[in-house]
């Protein structure tokens, strides 16, 4: 009785897993032509139009092209870690998803250290940034894998402290708790001027920083290091960077919505007749959104500003946070 | 310096900045679906593909006096002349290598006969390196069918063609505008 029971929850976690993963390698196929309409349509340009209906097939055929092109592993490349570096940085970020609650029934797993989970295993992509700078055997490659790792190293410990203010709100580390501590309409919600607003700034800062995405994409800064740690790799193990990226821009925002945006809560309570699902959904659809724009309106940062913000200000920023919040809630 | 702080702080400059391309994800697209849909029909003095012009009764105004042959500077154009059953002067032969031609003008401008003429032809593009070298009947084909004033200068409703192997840019002129 009990053999079969666990097999059985066993299998639908196992179920539950293989959904969500088919889920995140789905998404980069419309989100692919959706930024790039983003970007178009900032720049007054209509972007893709030619392939498809409003170009719709476009990322179809990028996908086709990255397929078809040849696979070139550099000659004095370390030729295991080459090869598993992109795999290391996209296997974090799907793990991110499994202690995401979607809603209050809709996860894969209810782990009640969650959120430490999800910063430990978050904290694991960026191995595959320096390796495959590491083992390209390139001197790009490889300033671009320094910068990743430096760049992770300043931004985690302020990411922290953003959760750390979180997890106070909220006495619980269990994802599903935080969600529930923000019930009650949108002024519960951790984003709020009276929650905390400001480890919501300090925790997109460094997400953006986490995801490298403009404007601290300095680990593939074109500008100056050809194109950064994925310098040397081409089609599918590129293929398998970009989507990596991508997820990482999903965990960040699916995070910032449980975190900060209250979950699956609806805002305002005559709107709670709508599922919880389409409200994480829209939520989530916002922070994407947010990713997108900022990247195709902001310039990049200069490498010591980057380490300036991390340290001088966001760190700081951080630790006041986590004292106010203290003293706010005991007395 | 207080309000400089301020601003620092508040990144106004970050945020008034992400709210112009917000605006602007709005605002009408300016491009031209130049193969597709549209297509710039270039201005009177255009100096693009040449052609010949052809007289009233339908015949080749050229009468081969190889002046243009004699002043282009790089060479373009190769004449023979013949004479035909009314007992005039016309080319046998006439061929331009567009590949050295800089559409200087100076062809158009020494032809007593206002016969070579630079075209409203802007795609030169093709598959083989013979495509850029006109023949007499090519050149004739090159006239441009635009040729109101009014409407020169302006983007014009187009359809692309893809006919035998190659494309065609057609310009209908249903829909017009001034591209600026």
């Amino acid at each position: 009785m009990l053999e079969a029971l666990l097999a059985n929850t066993l299998l639908i976690v196992a179920l539950k897993s293989i959904v969500a993963v088919l889920i995140i390698f789905a998404l980069p196929l419309p989100f692919t032509w959706i930024e790039r309409k983003i970007a178009g349509h900032i720049q007054q340009r209509p972007g893709p139009m030619r392939v498809g209906f409003h170009g719709i097939l476009q990322p179809v055929a990028d996908g086709i092209k990255l397929f078809l092109k040849e696979d070139i592993v550099p000659d004095k490349a370390d030729k295991f870690l080459f090869k598993l570096a992109p795999i290391i940085t996209l296997v974090p970020y799907i793990a991110i998803f499994v202690a995401i609650p979607v809603t209050d029934s809709i996860y894969v797993s209810n782990m009640n250290i969650g959120i430490l989970y999800v910063l430990a295993i978050g904290g694991l992509s960026i191995y595959g940034l320096i390796l495959g700078g590491w083992a390209s055997n390139s001197k790009y490659a490889l300033l671009g894998g320094m910068r990743a790792s430096a760049q992770m190293i300043s931004y985690e410990v302020a990411m922290g402290f953003a959760v750390i203010g979180v997890i106070m709100m909220a006495q619980s580390l269990n994802m599903q708790d935080i969600v529930r501590a923000q019930e009650g309409g949108f002024l519960n919600w951790n984003i709020m001027p009276h929650k905390q607003l400001v480890a919501f700034f300090i925790f997109m800062v460094a997400g953006f920083a986490e995801a490298n995405r403009i404007p601290f994409d300095l680990t593939e800064c074109e500008g100056d290091l050809g194109c950064g740690f994925n310098t040397e790799y081409s089609g599918m193990r590129f293929a398998i960077f970009a989507l990596g990226e991508y997820a990482a821009m999903f965990a960040i925002s699916a995070l910032a919505v449980v975190l900060f945006a209250g979950g699956w809560n609806s805002p305002v309570s005559f709107l709670d007749f709508i599922p919880g699902i389409v409200w994480f959904v829209v939520k989530l659809l916002f922070f994407v959104y947010l990713f997108m724009w900022l990247r195709f309106t902001w310039p990049r940062y200069r490498y010591d500003q980057l380490m300036t913000l991390g340290w001088k200000i966001l760190i700081p920023l951080g630790v006041a946070n986590v004292l106010i919040t203290g003293f706010l809630l005991l007395y | 310096m207080i309000k400089d702080f301020l601003k620092t702080v508040f990144l106004v400059d970050l945020f008034s900045g992400a709210t112009l391309t917000f605006r602007k994800t709005f605002s009408k697209t300016v491009t031209m679906h130049y193969p597709d849909k549209e297509k710039w029909i270039p201005y009177e003095r255009f100096r693009g593909l040449h052609y010949q012009a052809v007289d009233e009764n339908n015949e080749l105004k050229c009468v081969a006096c190889e002046l243009c042959a004699r002043i282009c500077p790089a060479g373009v154009i190769t004449i023979k002349a013949k004479e035909d059953d009314k007992g005039v002067r016309r080319p046998a032969l006439y061929t331009m290598d567009l590949h050295r031609c800089a559409y200087c003008g100076l062809c158009e401008e020494v032809c007593p006969e206002d016969a070579i003429k630079h075209g409203a032809g802007y795609e030169f593009a093709g598959y083989e390196r013979k495509d850029a070298v006109m023949n007499l009947d090519d050149l004739l084909a090159n006239e441009p069918n635009e040729t109101d004033p009014e409407k020169m200068g302006t983007v014009s409703s187009a359809r692309l063609v893809r006919k035998d192997g190659t494309l065609k840019i057609v310009a209908d002129g249903k829909k017009r505008y001034r591209w600026w």
